[in-house]
């Protein structure tokens, strides 16, 4: 069983204007979790924290990435605090971040008044283009002379097409609507009234939501001058703005080598200085405590010594152990499977590190739900592809996953779907009891996936017990469900029900009270009992009444959980028997379609692939989480997070 | 029916109203209809970013018609009184808000008429709105069953129109045309739902006239619609006798309404708590019925109330009314 690795605190002090020079060892180290240093009695301790001084550059620099969409190289640069630092002030770089940053601002305000310009033509494009209307009814006069008029109040807009509907209501008014194109339940329209009725006619449109478009001055001529000039008008705006883009672009570019070099050495110094707040100063000294692991303990001080700072690594305290950061020890192969533990939650330090039976489990059951020698090679292929393009730890998930499912699909015969591929392999080798064909053998099937459904919830009692008995939690290791009481009882029973079918006799006056009544009644009083154990007297919370009730509910609980949680495994074989069912219709398809079997073929094993393999791997989590970590795993802990330097990180 | 359980199973939710009243303004309000109710196909070619409210309200009561429309079809219901109602009721509606106008000296009631039910009204809504005095509207009504009842009512010259009287009269006269249909005739369950809904109606405008009008028993009386169902005409005469409104709502408590009454809301405000009951009341007939004309009838009333929920809400949006004062505006 893997288990976490055991950590150590270090203490690093020195004189103030080294603290610089600490934060960088520490960042190197790479093995370095820090914590906030405790402020000691007697000691006039500060944060070291201030101002980050490198703020502002900081965000120039992501400014100037946003603004040119400039992406800065981001090679870890290996040098000393005080070489960064001098490499800062030599190259003037403040200076010239500001200048550069001044310069691509002027740049960007170029290129968004070009594009406003080209908004600004656009939207009177688009006001004017109702007016086209169709072939019949265009508005052939210019809008600088119908604007012009002086006789009459003139209105361009839109009405939306329930209150159009009403216009006829208006005709016996001196109101003129000269109706054109149509779009989003709004009809637009010029209306006429003569210019002393210019009140009533606002009045009248205000009451049917008429909604008034200004264009522009700069539009003249009838629609279709004015709609060529300002065609025109656009691509000459964009044009320009491709121009001006282009020269931003260009400069960025140009500039992009030095402003990496810029931005991984100041975000170093910006991430270094905001380490501070986790340090003490005292009387030009500094403080700093963290965690690391035992295996970094010789290697880690020697860098610190060489430099004149003192370092000390020691045992943790009891209380430091409850804060100490999780380092899970898991092998190569279970690796990738912290990642379910973590999602549930980081184990704390005296729990056990589930991981390796997380490993094992998962890819056991998910072979056997997904058994397909074919099905399973693709997948260990597109694991190894994602493992290998991203590193993230679903790709490697997938490759373990793609092998279980291969062993499972050569067990079971089957190769993509083709249930009786290996038959001839297996003649020839002379194995008569394979391959085992599951669609003919539904009962085993669905028995073997409740056995193995048993021996897994056996395997998490015990699990349990052992952290109970490490923890000196004796109510959990002996009384609870979880614990030998639990065990007993389960076991007991199973061996009752299912015995008989197996040839095994179990039953009787004796085994029932001494085997299932008595753990029961344990269960019952596993809370005093504890107490007991525990030396504080055999002690009930509460009321007896309440003690009784809930005791009683949470048995029954018991009870449910045993059996729901069993038959809840009966999925895995319901998988099994579904793969093969849902392949054998991929089949027939495949010989209903003649000349296009091939391609059915295709697409029914990448259908089955992609619906089965998610809901056999969200089946199987929830096996895992429900069925076997709700019995063992609590997962409070905080896991290890080293410091480094986060170069992806923008700050804004 | 199956078609109706499933437009009002689309209905707004608890939680949409509470979404709709926590929105800053009507574009927002807007914005969720359509992309997250049922009304986003009324709204599917409007954009919302900038509607006005007066645009959103015609637009979501146009929708409410439309509804009707699809589900019955009235031109092929033909004379079906039940199925028909809407059109009746949009005569009667219009009709009384003509009245308003004339009385108030506004003309304006173009801008809210629904004019796409022109062609199924017996009257031209366009020229109702020209209407600017009772005998214009006499004049249009002319062929209609409207004049004969409204006739009666021409006011002397310099007096304002009697809106009461006329609103009993056109009242009653809907609701009589609707119990009296050939389908509601052969139905006691629409039967039931209709006079319900009146008796409930009756019980609002007497509250109303007891505690704002201070009007006694004559008074009262003569501007009921004369239609009783589950409570007797002389528990509704004792109701219109009470002393002032609290002694109203005490007597109302011992009757067949009253006691389906929430207490806390009755406590709170009276008007309101009986608006409720009438809308759980037509949800109950809705859940119960078992003809589809039944269904549709109380649909209908689920659906309006639905949309006048909806303006409120858009007002007080407007208007920026908390949301508790919103939400206590609205009858669930």
């Amino acid at each position: 069983m893997s288990s976490v690795e055991k950590m150590l605190i270090a203490e690093i002090t020195g004189d103030e204007p080294m603290l610089d020079l600490a934060l960088g060892l520490i960042s190197d180290s790479g093995c370095f979790h820090m914590e906030n240093a405790p402020v000691k009695q007697n000691m006039a301790s500060r944060s070291a924290k201030g101002d980050n001084p490198y703020i502002r550059q900081m965000k120039m620099l992501s400014e100037i990435a946003a603004l040119s969409g400039v992406k800065y190289g981001k090679t870890e640069v290996k040098e000393s605090a005080a070489q960064t630092s001098r490499w800062v002030t030599e190259n003037n770089a403040s200076e010239e971040i500001e200048k550069i940053h001044a310069e691509i601002s002027a740049m960007a305000d170029a290129v968004q008044s070009s594009e406003g310009e080209m908004a600004i033509h656009e939207a009177a494009l688009e006001q004017i283009s109702h007016l086209k209307g169709n072939a019949d009814q265009s508005f052939d006069v210019d809008f600088a002379e119908v604007f012009a008029c002086k006789n009459l109040k003139v209105r361009y807009g839109r009405f939306p097409l329930d209150s159009y509907e009403r216009l006829s209501y208006y005709e016996d008014k001196d109101i003129c609507f000269l109706t054109f194109g149509e779009d989003e339940g709004y009809k637009y329209c010029f209306v006429f009234a003569p210019v002393e009725e210019g009140d009533m006619l606002d009045e009248i449109l205000a009451g049917l939501y008429f909604e008034r478009i200004h264009i522009p001055e700069f539009v003249s001529g009838n629609i279709v001058e004015s709609a060529g000039q300002l065609e025109k008008d656009i691509a000459s705006d964009r044009e320009n703005t491709e121009k001006l883009r282009t020269k931003l672009a260009r400069y960025a570019e140009d500039k992009k080598d030095f402003l990496s070099q810029c931005y991984t050495r100041l975000k170093t110094m910006y991430d270094l200085y905001e380490l501070r707040q986790n340090a003490l100063l005292d009387s030009g000294s500094f403080y700093i405590m963290g965690f690391i692991p035992e295996s970094n303990k010789n290697s880690f001080a020697d860098p610190f010594t060489k430099a004149g700072l003192a370092v000390e690594i020691r045992e943790m305290t009891k209380k430091e152990e409850e804060d100490a950061p999780v380092k899970l020890k898991t092998s190569r192969f279970a690796e990738p499977f912290s990642m379910f533990v973590n999602l549930y939650g980081v184990p704390s330090h005296t729990d056990v590190n589930p991981t390796t039976i997380v490993a094992l489990t998962y890819t056991l059951l998910f072979g056997i739900m997904f058994g397909d020698l074919g099905q399973g090679f693709v997948l260990m292929l597109l694991g190894f592809f994602l493992h290998h393009k991203n590193g993230k730890p679903l790709g490697r998930i997938m490759e373990r996953l793609g092998v279980s499912s291969m062993i499972f699909g050569t067990l079971y015969g089957s190769v993509f779907g083709v249930e009786d591929a290996l038959d001839p392999v297996y003649e020839r080798l002379g194995i008569s009891f394979l391959p085992f064909k599951t669609i003919e053998n539904i009962n085993t099937v669905l028995y073997a996936a409740i056995g193995i459904g048993v021996v897994l919830i056996i395997i998490s009692i015990i699990v349990n017990m052992i952290q109970g008995i490490r923890e000196r939690d004796w109510a959990r290791a002996l009384f609870t469900n979880n614990g030998l009481a639990g065990l007993v009882f389960y076991v007991s029973l199973l061996l009752m029900l299912i015995g008989p079918m197996a040839g095994i006799k179990a039953g009787g006056a004796v085994y029932v009270i001494c085997l299932i009544v008595l753990p029961l009644l344990v269960m019952f009083m596993h809370e005093p009992l504890g107490e007991l154990l525990s030396g504080n007297g055999f002690k009930i919370h509460g009321s007896l009444g309440d003690f009784i009730a809930t005791n009683f509910f949470e048995c029954f609980e018991y009870l449910l959980g045993y059996a729901t949680n069993t038959l809840s495994f009966v999925r895995v074989g319901g998988f099994v028997l579904s793969h093969a069912g849902m392949m054998s219709v991929v089949l027939a398809l495949a010989q209903m379609a003649g000349k296009g079997s091939v391609i059915v073929m295709i697409l029914g094993n990448i259908f089955v692939m992609g619906l089965e393999g998610l809901l056999s791997g969200i089946q199987v989590l929830r096996l895992e989480f429900y069925e076997m970590f709700s019995r063992y795993y609590t997962g409070g802990g905080k896991s290890f997070e080293p410091v480094r330097i986060d170069l992806d990180e923008m700050i804004e | 029916m199956a078609k109706l359980h499933a437009i009002v199973g689309a209905k707004l939710r608890d939680s949409d109203y509470h979404q709709l009243m926590s929105c800053s303004n009507v574009a927002d309000a807007a914005d969720y209809l359509k992309r997250r109710t049922y009304y986003s196909r009324v709204l599917e070619n409007t954009d919302t970013d900038k509607i006005h409210r007066g645009i959103l309200e015609n637009l979501l009561r146009r929708g409410f018609y439309e509804d009707c429309y699809r589900i019955t079809n009235f031109e092929k219901l033909g004379d079906d009184e039940v199925y028909n109602h809407i059109v009746l009721k949009t005569e009667v509606d219009e009709i009384l808000i003509c009245i308003t106008h004339i009385n108030a000296g506004t003309d304006d009631q173009i801008s809210t008429i629904p004019i796409y039910m022109n062609r199924y009204t017996c009257f031209d809504l366009m020229e109702l709105a020209k209407v600017r005095s009772f005998s214009e509207l006499l004049k249009l009504l002319a062929k209609t069953p409207y004049a004969a009842l409204l006739k009666k009512y021409s006011p002397k010259a310099g007096e304002k129109i009697n809106y009461q009287a006329c609103e009993l009269a056109l009242r009653s006269y809907f609701y009589e045309r609707l119990l009296g249909s050939r389908t509601a005739a052969g139905d006691k369950d629409i039967q039931a739902y209709i006079c319900a809904q009146i008796d409930m109606i009756n019980i609002i405008n007497a509250y109303r006239l007891k505690k704002y009008y201070y009007a006694d028993y004559e008074q009262i009386k003569s501007l009921m619609i004369p239609i009783y169902r589950r409570i007797p005409e002389r528990a509704f005469d004792q109701l219109y006798s009470a002393v002032d409104s609290e002694d109203f709502i005490r007597i109302l408590r011992s009757t067949f309404y009253g006691r389906k009454l929430d207490e806390a809301e009755l406590m709170k405000s009276p008007e309101r708590a009986l608006q409720k009951e009438r809308y759980r009341s037509a949800k109950r007939s809705f859940a119960l019925a078992k003809s589809p004309p039944a269904a549709y009838l109380t649909y209908v009333y689920l659906a309006e109330t639905e949309l006048k929920n909806i303006i409120r809400i858009i007002e007080g949006i407007r208007y920026s009314l908390p949301v508790e004062e919103i939400a206590s505006l609205l009858i669930l």
